[in-house]
């Protein structure tokens, strides 16, 4: 059984302080891996797994890690944890890897993780550090696959998977398709789609949600 | 304050961490790395000598088992060690004991780092001086991406195929593109000048190589 606390913690980084949402942070890569559902499903397992491991390394050895030069241990702990993805996709996602190669790299300086260790994991033990990480994760995992969602569905018509599946699936029957002539807005597909839809994705979510506790 | 014992023994400690973590992940993948590694520059090899498969599909947009499957069927690596990324590497595709074309492993320099590919050609005629480029395909690069970077484009290895006759040794990759003519000019890329500089310098050193070694293309399989 989960503990409120539990709960909460989940929950603040997932909805109510999602980063990437009320923060404004680790939109980089946000931008740039969301016009395929699958690379957003996989960056979002990849940071997902960064920010554990590196939040629960930091929580772990936050006693030894000296006050004064303590992000150059953070930075050291994520480069590792983010080389380790790299391998990793390198290895079993091969494809994926050479489209997001130097998006996976540049987790190292994606401010979410840094952040979480920074505000989070230095003060904190074990358990919690990981609910912290695991929340944020996943709050910024789910904003990605919503946001490839929409860029690849209206500006493509269908979701293609290479590294999960071999697979397509078509989203619009096929008499939309030919009334469409094969033509989707390809601008969702390019870099400018990733501003828009994030912009709007970000608006609705701010106005339905009301104020944050903050504002 | 944190004394300085403390800063070593702490660095000491947690760079001991990373590292055993690192080395251990590498060694449980590096395996798998490399077949990728391997199985791309079979694509590219493949992709520069035209190979189809039994379904008339090109090889190079097949599967990784096919991949591997359709390398280890018509093409052989004839010159270099083997399993080395050496310059001027040949690989000859060979199918039924007919040598379909040859590719040479080139290098070149690009604007921002080195350039590896495979220059393939057709069998040489009897009696004609020149060979007809089968294909260039570009695997690494560090070109600039919508630059430099089209050198990957299907655009651009469209220019290089037998269907486009082009000839070397003479053939001038031309700065900036849609002014090529005949056998012996190919577009270069626009705004790529420096790209197309490289391209130019790959396929030179690789056909001055390979005219003056001991590689004479002919029709039958061990004939060299």
């Amino acid at each position: 059984m989960m503990s409120s606390q539990a709960k909460k913690l989940l929950e603040k980084g997932t909805v109510s302080d999602n980063p990437i949402v009320y923060q404004i942070l680790g939109i980089c890569s946000a931008l740039a891996v969301t016009n395929r559902v699958e690379n957003s499903f996989l960056m979002g397992l990849a940071l997902i797994f960064v920010l554990s491991g590196s939040s629960g390394l930091v929580s772990l050895l936050r006693n030894i890690i000296p006050k004064r030069t303590r992000m150059i241990f953070e930075v050291l702990i994520i480069a590792t944890f983010v080389i380790i993805v790299d391998l990793v996709l390198k290895a079993y996602a091969w494809e994926a890897a050479k489209v997001m190669g130097a998006y996976v790299a540049l987790i190292i300086t994606n401010c979410i993780v840094m952040g979480r260790a920074e505000a989070f994991a230095i003060a904190n033990p074990l358990g919690k550090s990981l609910l912290d990480a695991l929340g944020n994760g996943i709050g910024y995992a789910w904003v990605l696959i919503a946001v490839a969602l929409v860029r690849e569905v209206v500006g493509t018509g269908k979701i293609v998977f290479t590294t999960l599946a071999q697979t397509e699936i078509a989203i619009f029957p096929a008499a939309v398709v030919k009334a469409m002539d094969g033509q989707f807005p390809l601008l969702l597909i390019l870099p400018p789609g990733a501003f828009l839809v994030l912009g709007l994705l970000i608006w609705v979510l701010k106005a339905t949600q009301g104020p944050t506790e903050e504002a | 304050m944190d004394s300085p014992l403390r800063t070593i023994i702490a660095t000491t400690l947690i760079g001991a961490i990373c590292a055993v973590l690192l080395v251990g992940v590498r060694g449980i993948v590096v395996a798998s790395i490399n077949r990728n590694l391997s199985i791309d520059e079979q694509r590219a090899i493949l992709d520069a000598l035209y190979v189809y498969d039994e379904n008339g599909d090109p090889a190079a947009s097949a599967s990784a088992e096919k991949v591997e499957d359709l390398y280890n069927r018509y093409v052989e690596k004839i010159h270099g060690e083997p399993g080395l990324e050496q310059e001027f590497d040949v690989f000859r595709y060979i199918e039924d004991d007919v040598v379909n074309g040859t590719a040479i492993r080139v290098f070149g320099k690009g604007l921002w780092g080195e350039m590896r590919g495979f220059l393939a050609l057709d069998p040489r005629e009897a009696g004609v001086e020149r060979w007809t480029v089968r294909g260039l395909v570009i695997y690494m690069d560090d070109e600039t991406p919508g630059l430099g970077k089209r050198i990957r484009d299907k655009d651009f290895k469209e220019r290089f195929r037998s269907a486009a006759r082009k000839l070397v040794p003479g053939l001038q990759v031309l700065k900036g593109e849609g002014q090529a003519e005949g056998s012996l000019e190919v577009d270069g890329l626009t705004s790529a000048t420096i790209t197309g500089q490289g391209v130019q310098g790959m396929i030179d050193r690789a056909i001055e190589w390979y005219a003056q070694s001991d590689f004479i293309l002919t029709g039958s399989k061990g004939v060299q």
